[in-house]
């Protein structure tokens, strides 16, 4: 048992060391991290502020207010902290259901062919034609987009069909090279053969994709939200920008660091996640390392 | 026959050199280390002259050929030496000349023929778009004079110039590609051709009449030309001269004969020794142990000491240079008489 | 019995007007420890008929045995000792090899799959024997390397490690030493030759490159292929010093040598059109007819020639001129 756990530690090790090789990456790889503490343990530490305070209306950053006050008075640091994690959520889920539908049913579109590949295909081209945003309008009448989890998996539902027509054509090109011919001829079986030759050379797809299908999702979740077609409660960043938009916080001195924390604190996520791609691209494609 | 004659420029058989390189350097900088492509050549091409350069992966004959015409990519650098090239009296330091007169001495006095490979061609432009691109862009403007030669040009190389101006690139077989390329390089009567690889991926026919339109052009056009390949049996068919390279280096120069039957240098020698002939009996074959050395980290002393029989100490710590090892026959080799020993105890002779 | 034999195999590609007939009417047996070659240039269906006797094509027509039986209609298991039993060796060392995998996952994969070993040990012993077979030595070092830490000979000697993971008989080896140094490929060659030796091992050695086909087939036999058949065959010698066929003939006075006196020395043989038929467009009758210098009218562009026996070995698919010997040099 002890054996398994060290094994563990030392490949988890060798991946943090491969990472490393790429500075931008890795850099963007800590950022995740310190987003993902900030956004998940930090609430446990910072708690939220709902005080009105009528006299600290819109204090510029200060020693008590590390990122100053919104429109009444309460605490944006802690408005921030308290903020993240159902963005970061929604992005995860998204991101995840997307990349899943893509990355499976674009591998057996181009690897199966034939009839298989014409009824995924078409099924993706009609799913790609669905105008997305006046889709969630409709769907927000209808349902209560609050929830985060089921506001992940509609954006999830409807951000695959680009990446699914990238994975299948990596696939369809993988499936001609010579040593997908060997595996063949080697009889190592078509299972092996998806996931073991061909899924794994396509890595760097699926992992930006994954990275740019939770860009997406945190944008349309804050546009959501911007719009005010999801009424969520609480403080999220995106009714932080909601709020302080609505409010004209970016007319004022004083206020613009109300509307400025959020879109900072969605750049920063957006940024990270981007980069940190970098260093897993390394890990994936050991080509790519240099001085390895 | 005369027709053909009259075509291309009055390349009398002059004497002169057109082309010298003296202690030639070429680096590579990368991130992981300085790759050392080409290392201290020294060359003189002659009037009417054909000289191969053969090498395998690794030996400078490519980046060499590109540092002549300056096309090296921006990571590489001619660290060292001088090109200096000849024509009716004038002499040009290639490697200082501007970006202008760069472009003048390009194509106009020394063009270069690319392995045909498709993309060598613009896909979306026709021949003649191709053709004509070239000429003005190094100042020719006349486009009826441009047409004109151009279809002579097509039709030297034994096209069907009609056809072929209008086609475009991929409507084209190899050896119709390669045929263009060769009339594109001789646009603007330039006085060298430097040939990177020009049969490699053609079939063995399709070779066959490229090779010969090769000689046509040496033998009736008396070009002066500069073969770069992996390939023996193309230097056999073409070259008067032999440079054999390794490491970034030459590390032997002799006429023809002098290369494929008194070879002085182990490399050399393991190369004829390692390629078959078709025609005749049965020829044992020999490989050369090892592989080509690490240009970021070569060896110390002669970069091909690892790999030779031959090798003692001082092998090891010096690099020879070029030294005579006959008439116009030169090798870089401390054993080259070893060399001579063994081949007097087991002759290279002619399969014929 | 012949170890592997295909009749009267085709295979046309694409349909309509876009209908390719790659592989035209093939016959050939290969006895158990034997070397064929197949040579031609591009487009004459050497590669694709590989595949077929590979098993990794179909063809549309004609049959494929192997030790006697038809290949498409063997039953599970005896498909998977065929499919064991014929391995493919690859011209591109940069792709014949997944960029993903070590040296060593490359190896064992295989091995641990159809439990050819007792576990990872067991695998790892087995992997470090063949990598030696194939003088990839030291083996430890390779192991843990990825291809792309490999030169192109040494990627090419992986290539057959992993091949012979399953212990075929049978290997086809498509241009499988093309793309590597000239220096190099002699060894290559010489591993080949070995593992035929020592663990008969047969081999289909497809190649553009007629002096390597001569070399290595030397004691085996050619076949010579234009534009998806077959125009002459025979043991090796007799169709190299005495090629009768026009194209055959062609070829080997095309190729140009490495000696200039006999290149100087080797009879230019002129054919009447530059002009290579599209395979979508072949010429009737004897398809080499358009460029043929022995071209006989109402006679080659009108009856296809059929694979003729002649008393010194080998066929010849030439009714014209397979009984006239030439001079390859002057």
């Amino acid at each position: 048992m002890g054996s398994v756990f060290l094994g563990a530690v030392q490949s988890i090790g060798a991946t943090l060391r491969i990472m490393s090789y790429n500075k931008v990456g890795f850099a963007g790889f800590i950022a995740v991290l310190f987003l993902l503490f900030m956004t998940f343990i930090g609430p446990f530490f910072v708690p939220l502020d709902t005080k009105t305070k009528v006299d600290q209306i819109y204090q510029p950053p200060s020693a008590q207010h590390w990122m100053g006050t919104d429109h009444q008075g309460r605490d944006i640091f802690s408005q921030i902290v308290n903020g993240g994690k159902d963005v970061i959520i929604v992005a995860v889920v998204a991101g995840a259901l997307s990349t899943l539908i893509a990355v499976t049913f674009g591998t057996l579109a181009g690897f199966a062919g034939g009839q298989v590949d014409a009824i995924i295909i078409s099924i993706t081209d009609i799913v790609l034609t669905i105008p997305q945003l006046p889709l969630l309008l409709v769907l927000a009448a209808l349902i209560k987009l609050n929830n985060i989890f089921y506001l992940g998996l509609i954006l999830g539902a409807l951000g695959w069909p680009s990446l699914l027509r990238a994975v299948r054509s990596q696939a369809l090109s993988l499936k001609q090279r010579d040593f997908v011919e060997a595996a063949r001829a080697l009889d190592l079986g078509t299972m092996h053969i998806i996931f073991r030759e061909i899924v794994p050379n396509m890595m760097t797809y699926i992992i930006i994709s994954f990275a740019l299908a939770m860009t997406g999702a945190i944008y349309a979740q804050v546009a959501l939200v911007l719009f005010g077609l999801v009424p969520f409660s609480g403080s999220n960043w995106g009714v932080m920008l909601s709020l302080a938009w609505v409010r004209g916080a970016i007319y004022f001195k004083d206020s613009i660091w109300y509307i400025m924390m959020p879109v900072a604190a969605i750049v920063v996520l957006q940024l990270s996640i981007v980069t940190m791609t970098r260093s897993l691209e390394l890990v994936f494609n050991p080509r790519l390392r240099s001085g390895a | 026959m005369s027709e053909s004659q009259q075509v291309i420029l009055n390349h009398e058989a002059g004497s002169g050199v057109p082309l010298t390189l003296r202690n030639v350097s070429i680096v590579y900088r990368t991130r992981k280390g300085e790759v050392q492509a080409v290392r201290d050549v020294s060359l003189d091409l002659h009037a009417g002259e054909s000289i191969a350069l053969i090498g395998e992966s690794g030996s400078g004959k490519t980046t060499l050929g590109l540092g002549i015409v300056r096309l090296l990519v921006k990571s590489a650098e001619v660290t060292a030496g001088e090109i200096t090239y000849r024509r009716d009296g004038k002499e040009i330091g290639v490697l200082a000349l501007n970006k202008n007169a760069l472009r003048e001495f390009r194509w106009k006095e020394c063009s270069m023929v690319f392995q045909s490979a498709l993309n060598a061609f613009n896909p979306v432009i026709r021949i003649w778009d191709q053709m004509r691109d070239t000429a003005q862009s190094h100042g020719w403007k006349d486009k009826k004079a441009i047409r004109q030669r151009s279809l002579e040009l097509l039709r030297f190389v034994q096209l069907d110039a009609d056809r072929v101006i209008d086609a475009y690139p991929h409507e084209l077989s190899g050896g119709m590609r390669q045929r263009v390329l060769i009339a594109l390089s001789l646009l603007l009567d330039p006085q060298v051709l430097i040939l990177d690889e020009p049969t490699t991926a053609l079939d063995i026919l399709t070779q066959r009449t490229i090779i010969d339109l090769l000689r046509k052009l040496k033998d009736e056009q008396h070009f002066t030309m500069i073969f770069i390949s992996h390939d023996l049996a193309i230097a056999a068919e073409l070259a008067d001269r032999i440079a054999t390279m390794y490491a970034g280096r030459i590390v032997e120069l002799g006429s023809s004969d002098d290369i494929f039957y008194r070879p002085r240098h182990p490399y050399t020698l393991g190369l004829i020794r390692a390629v078959p002939k078709v025609v005749g009996d049965f020829q044992e074959l020999f490989s050369i142990p090892g592989s080509p050395p690490d240009l970021i980290d070569l060896p110390s002393g002669c970069k091909f000491h690892p790999r030779c029989p031959y090798a003692t100490d001082r092998c090891r710590e010096e690099e020879p240079d070029l030294e005579t090892v006959g008439p116009d026959h030169m090798a870089a080799c401390w054993h080259w008489q070893d060399v001579e020993k063994e081949l007097q105890t087991k002759p290279l002779h002619s399969v014929a | 019995m012949a170890l592997i034999e295909l009749k009267n195999v085709s295979r046309t590609f694409g349909k309509g007007d876009e209908r390719v007939v790659a592989v035209d009417n093939v016959s050939f047996a290969i006895d158990e420890g034997e070397v064929l070659c197949l040579v031609g240039e591009s487009g004459c269906g050497k590669s694709t008929t590989g595949k077929i006797v590979a098993g990794l094509l179909e063809p549309t027509r004609g049959q494929v045995l192997f030790d006697g039986q038809d290949i498409s209609k063997l039953d599970k298991d005896s498909f998977r000792r065929y499919r064991h039993a014929v391995q493919i060796i690859h011209q591109d060392p940069y792709a014949s090899l997944n960029p993903t995998q070590t040296v060593r996952q490359i190896i064992t994969r295989p091995l641990l799959r159809h439990h050819k070993v007792s576990g990872r040990d067991g695998a790892e012993k087995r992997a470090i024997e063949l990598l030696e077979i194939v003088d990839l030595t030291p083996a430890h070092d390779f192991m843990d390397k990825y291809p792309h830490q490999l030169s192109g000979g040494q990627r090419q000697r992986v290539s057959v490690a992993r091949a012979l993971t399953v212990e075929p008989r049978f290997i086809v080896a498509d241009e499988a030493v093309s793309m590597v140094d000239v220096s190099i490929r002699v060894s290559l060659l010489n591993m080949l030759s070995r593992l035929q030796e020592e663990f008969n091992v047969t081999f289909l050695f497809i190649t553009h490159d007629l002096a390597l086909a001569k070399y290595f087939a030397w004691e085996g036999r050619i076949s010579v292929m234009y534009l998806g058949r077959i125009v002459e065959d025979g043991p090796t010698r007799r169709v190299v010093m005495d090629p009768r066929h026009p194209y055959t003939q062609a070829l080997l006075s095309a190729v140009p040598e490495a000696d200039p006196e006999l290149a100087r020395r080797k009879k230019r043989i002129q054919l009447r059109s530059a002009d290579i038929p599209s395979l979508l467009d072949l010429p009737p009758g004897c398809t080499f007819h358009p460029r043929c210098p022995y071209f006989v009218e109402g006679r080659c562009d009108a009856e296809v020639p059929l694979l003729a026996g002649i008393p010194e070995g080998g066929r010849v698919a030439c009714p014209v001129r397979k009984d006239v010997s030439i001079q390859l040099v002057e």
